[in-house]
């Protein structure tokens, strides 16, 4: 035991010492942390001005409620206000789905409005994929530098003969492999620094949106994730080297198998999921709701009906014999009621759009079995809380919000409250209309969200170890 | 020359270039390679050919309801409008007649109505090679009333785009994985003879190391070229047979020779780093390096650079500017009034007609706030358009930029083409308006002559022909690469062909890297 960590040992300082005299690598190397300092500081300085106008609009969104001139309750409710979604701080560290949603909804009563201004549609792209966050760059660029370091590393040994050599004085490979694992590995992680330092960089900010302890934990995740990722692909690169007869022929095939999970499969699994699940566009869904509210207005006998089981409701509830007799306002009442009827209609075809979601969302996930990097991309935007699954948690809680300040005035309305003839008073009326205040669910929700993922990258990389630990070269008689 | 001499036949290009066919396609790792590559490039054109398809669909169907409203308008107003539903009537079409029955007659509630004509955009077969803008742009622009801005807002028409990762197309596949592809069947010619000690044997073979270099090189790039001509040309043929006109094959053709001189120009970049003369993982790794400068991070450094130079309004601020200044115009309705009479004195205004005025300064409001976002929609059109040209002109900085942005090109899905058929729908939208504006003032009804005068919803006016000058740019630039690249590469060679001894021993394998 002693002896194979001490093979280890020497292995990872020999390797260190080679790979840091060799310019290529350091240069490779010098280029990667440069490019990630850059990516770090674009997408930090971008959540910062993101967050600010986020949070000014949202303000200026709630003065503008406070202050307004309309003359009665129900009419604010048409009126409506503006709520904007919140950046999470580890947008910094992976700008997720961001861009691809709008980011505010204009909310009123009887409509549903999807979320606008999204940047992407506004954005040019030649590449058309994300944009490079840290943490895409270090799951995509990561691996392809394990790839050249790995390869050299095993070539250096196996062109040189002292691969024979070493295995034929009784080193171990696995001893060997994990020295030069440990190697790579470290010297990947210092020039890595500049990108993780997002995960750190809400700490020193003002308005965090995450409590700290929340923020340590989804650091914490994302860091033993790209760990464990790190640690699949540099297993895949030992155990091809080693098994492959020529260095080239090794390089190619790992080089292939990376654009085979970091560069095709993520763009097939979105196709695939986008053919199979089609989602329908913002002006089909306006349609199809008002074709809805149109049809189920459409029999006045119906309407009337439900008007009349209203006004018996009311009447019963009130214990009086009149319409005229009722302590509130039956115009008020028959909103409430009519709200509920197009929520329910909403909720029926909202429904079936998050019905092809979610069959989306299965269907990239299902490939994520065969990408690390889908699942890594996946962990990593889930736990930063900037997928899709956040913003549409967004979305569902500013209708939750829409639904809530729509019955409330509503209810304001029916029961024949006043808005007060000074500013003050009006301004205390509309404020009983409580602000939008949003939240992200807690890092354990997200880590439970991302289990499958998590548990496939720990296979991923106990699988690549084991494997390429078990995987000795054999010794070639000829030299 | 002496008796004893034996004279060695150097062999000529055409023998050496079917030599090293031979050996390539008898090579296992090649013919994987290929076997992969081909595979990939099958499934990304049958998406392309379902994606198209599916456009094209949507495209005819868009086209049939503008019939049909226009059918419906003409019964209307010739009163042979069958009163009696029919249960084939969709339930779309039944609220039409519904619809047009009660406002096909007055202008003015035409001109109000929305959702009623699409101006549609009928995508070319080619569009199989590249999703381009398309996910970003709507083949299809439903006239909304009035409101110019809410016509051209493009958010409500185009499908949310799900797909994080981009898409899987014939454009990404030879932008980026065919050299690669290139890459790996290329990085070694030259090292793979000096580790496997073979480098005299095949120097004895022919009068030029470079040249030998460079017919493995192209060779090699050939069978890759080849495979990506062949799935393409002949997918393409087989879905949209009945639909290649002299446009189409000038744009396959254009795009044909961009896509031979991307990837012999990644076989040139190849032979220029083979004739550095390093190892084999050297050499792999530096054209690793120099593939993802070139693919991934100069064309997105570009894109971003030329979004920074150029910032263009979102879409909602058209919609919010057009509201502004018809509140506005609406202020001073009285100033338009005025003006209206002295531009049209043949339509008699009763001033005393509270209502007549009262439908006036509303229309003449509306009028004026649609001058004002029309102008609004044309600047932001200049805007986008400039981006797009920027973009054209950094051709030059990257080969994947400019066979992207011909590609684009040649599929009729690139930015400028979108921009283009927006501000058709944009012209189409005002053309409408006009049809109906004079009419509703004048107090007169729609007739068979004011649907006549409708525009035909249809992108008859965008350009179809291939647009050349784009063309000439992006191929030449592409051509000035590979020459440097060959220049550079042969000439690279050519320095170790006279300094190398042709009498020396083999070097041992992994010399170098020991």
């Amino acid at each position: 035991m002693t002896r194979i960590a001490s093979t280890a040992r020497a292995t990872f300082h020999k390797e260190l010492r080679l790979l840091l005299r060799d310019p290529f690598c350091v240069a490779l190397l010098a280029c990667f942390s440069i490019g990630l300092a850059v990516a770090s500081w674009n997408s930090y300085s971008l959540w910062r001005g993101i967050s600010t106008r986020q949070s000014n609009r949202q303000a200026d969104a709630r003065e503008a409620w406070l202050s307004q001139s309309t003359a009665n309750a129900h009419m604010a409710t048409h009126v409506g206000q503006t709520v904007y979604k919140p950046i999470s701080p580890l947008t910094g560290f992976d700008r997720g789905a961001v861009s691809n949603f709008g980011s505010r909804i204009y909310l009123q009563s009887h409509h549903q409005s999807a979320a606008k201004n999204n940047p992407r549609q506004d954005s040019i792209d030649l590449l058309q994929n994300e944009a490079y966050s840290p943490a895409v760059l270090l799951a995509l660029i990561g691996p392809l530098l394990i790839i050249v370091l790995g390869c050299a590393s095993i070539a250096r040994e196996k062109e040189g003969g002292t691969l024979s050599i070493l295995l034929t004085t009784g080193a171990k490979w696995s001893s060997i492999a994990t020295g030069k694992s440990a190697s790579v590995l470290l010297a990947l992680f210092i020039v890595a620094i500049p990108g993780l330092l997002p995960l750190a960089m809400p700490w020193f900010e003002s308005n965090w949106l995450l409590p700290s302890l929340d923020l340590l934990a989804r650091a914490t995740v994302i860091f033993a994730a790209l760990s464990a990722y790190y640690i699949g692909w540099l297993g895949l690169t030992f155990l091809v080297s080693s098994k492959s007869s020529t260095t080239t022929g090794s390089f190619s095939v790992l080089i292939a198998l990376w654009s085979i999970f970091a560069l095709v499969m993520p763009r097939i699994a979105g196709d695939v999921a986008t053919f199979a699940s089609p989602l329908p566009t913002n002006a089909e869904i306006r349609l199809e709701k008002e074709n809805a509210v149109h049809d189920s207005n459409k029999s006045s006998l119906a309407k009337t009906k439900a008007d009349k089981a209203l006004e018996e409701r009311l009447l019963k509830e009130f214990k009086v014999e009149r319409i005229e007799d009722l302590p509130i306002d039956i115009a008020g009442a028959r909103m409430i009621d009519q709200e509920v009827q197009t929520n329910r209609l909403y909720d029926k075809i909202e429904g079936r759009v998050a019905q092809a979601r979610d069959r989306q969302n299965e269907l990239v996930s299902g490939f994520q079995f065969a990408s690390p990097y889908l699942t890594m991309r996946a962990v990593s935007a889930s736990l930063s809380a900037t997928d899709r699954t956040h913003h549409f948690d967004f979305v569902n809680s500013a209708e939750n919000y829409r639904r809530q300040f729509v019955k409330d005035l509503n209810v304001s309305e029916m029961n024949k409250q006043k808005l007060g003839s000074s500013p003050e008073e009006r301004r205390s009326f509309w404020a009983q209309v409580k602000e939008f205040q949003p939240t992200f669910v807690s890092a354990t929700k997200d880590v439970m969200r991302s289990v499958a993922a998590l548990l496939c990258i720990v296979v991923w990389a106990i699988v690549m170890a084991v494997a390429s630990l078990f995987a000795a070269p054999k010794i070639s008689r000829t030299r | 020359m002496d008796q004893g001499e034996h004279r060695i036949e150097r062999p000529n290009t055409i023998r050496l270039v079917y030599w090293e066919s031979l050996m390539a396609l008898r090579s296992g790792g090649v013919k994987a390679s290929l076997a992969i590559f081909g595979l990939l490039l099958v499934i990304a054109i049958v998406l392309g050919v379902i994606r198209t398809q599916a456009r094209q669909n949507d495209s005819r169907l868009a086209e049939q309801a503008n019939q049909s409203v226009k059918e419906i308008f003409h019964d209307v107003l010739e009163g042979t409008l069958d009163s009696a539903e029919t249960t084939e009537n969709s339930d779309r079409q039944s609220r039409l007649r519904k619809q047009l029955r009660m406002s096909a007659k007055s202008p003015y509630l035409m001109s109000h109505a929305s959702n009623l004509w699409d101006v549609s955009l009928f995508p070319s077969p080619l569009s199989a090679l590249s999703v381009g803008s398309s996910q970003k742009w709507p083949d299809l622009y439903r006239i909304h009333g009035v409101s110019l801005a809410k016509t051209v807002d493009r958010s409500a028409q185009i499908r949310p785009i799900t797909n994080a990762y981009g898409p899987f197309d014939i454009a990404f596949v030879v932008m980026a994985i065919a050299p690669l592809v290139v890459i790996g069947l290329t990085f070694n010619v030259s090292s793979r003879d000096r580790e496997s000690a073979l480098q005299n044997l095949t120097l004895a073979q022919t009068p030029s190391l470079g040249k030998l270099m460079a017919i493995r090189c192209f060779v090699l790039a050939s069978l890759v070229i080849g495979l990506v001509l062949c799935v393409v040309n002949v997918a393409l043929l087989i879905a949209f047979a009945g639909q290649f006109d002299l446009n189409v094959v000038i744009n396959l053709a254009i795009w044909n020779i961009a896509t031979t001189l991307y990837l012999l120009t990644w076989a040139s970049l190849s032979l220029f780093v083979n004739s550095f003369a390093k190892s084999s993982s050297t050499n792999g790794a530096a054209l690793l390096l120099l593939w993802l400068i070139l693919v991934l991070l100069v064309p997105r450094f570009v894109s971003h650079a030329v979004q920074e130079a150029v910032p263009t309004l979102p879409e909602s601020k058209l919609v919010e500017r057009e509201k502004n200044a018809f509140d506005d115009a609406s202020e001073n309705a009285g100033g338009l009034v005025e003006q209206f009479q002295l531009e049209h004195p043949e339509i008699e205004i009763d001033l005393d007609d509270e209502q007549q005025m009262a439908l006036l300064k509303y229309l003449l409001a509306h009028d004026a706030a649609g001058r004002q976002a029309a102008e609004n929609v044309s600047s932001h059109y200049s805007a986008q358009s400039l981006r797009a040209r920027y973009l054209n002109f950094c051709d030059w900085i990257s080969p994947a930029i400019s066979f992207r942005n011909q590609t684009d090109q040649s599929s009729g899905n690139s930015e400028s083409a979108f921009i283009g058929f927006s501000a058709h729908a944009a012209d189409v939208q005002a053309k409408v308006l006009e049809g109906f504006l004079l009419p509703s003032i004048a107090n007169e009804q729609c007739t068979a002559e004011t649907i006549a005068a409708l525009p035909s919803f249809q992108e008859t006016d965008i350009p179809k022909r291939p647009s050349f000058l784009s063309s000439i740019q992006s191929i030449g630039s592409l051509l000035v690469w590979l020459a440097i690249l060959m220049i550079l590469g042969l000439r690279g060679f050519r320095v170790k062909d006279l300094s190398v001894d042709r009498t020396r021993l083999p070097e041992r394998p992994g010399v170098e890297n020991a």
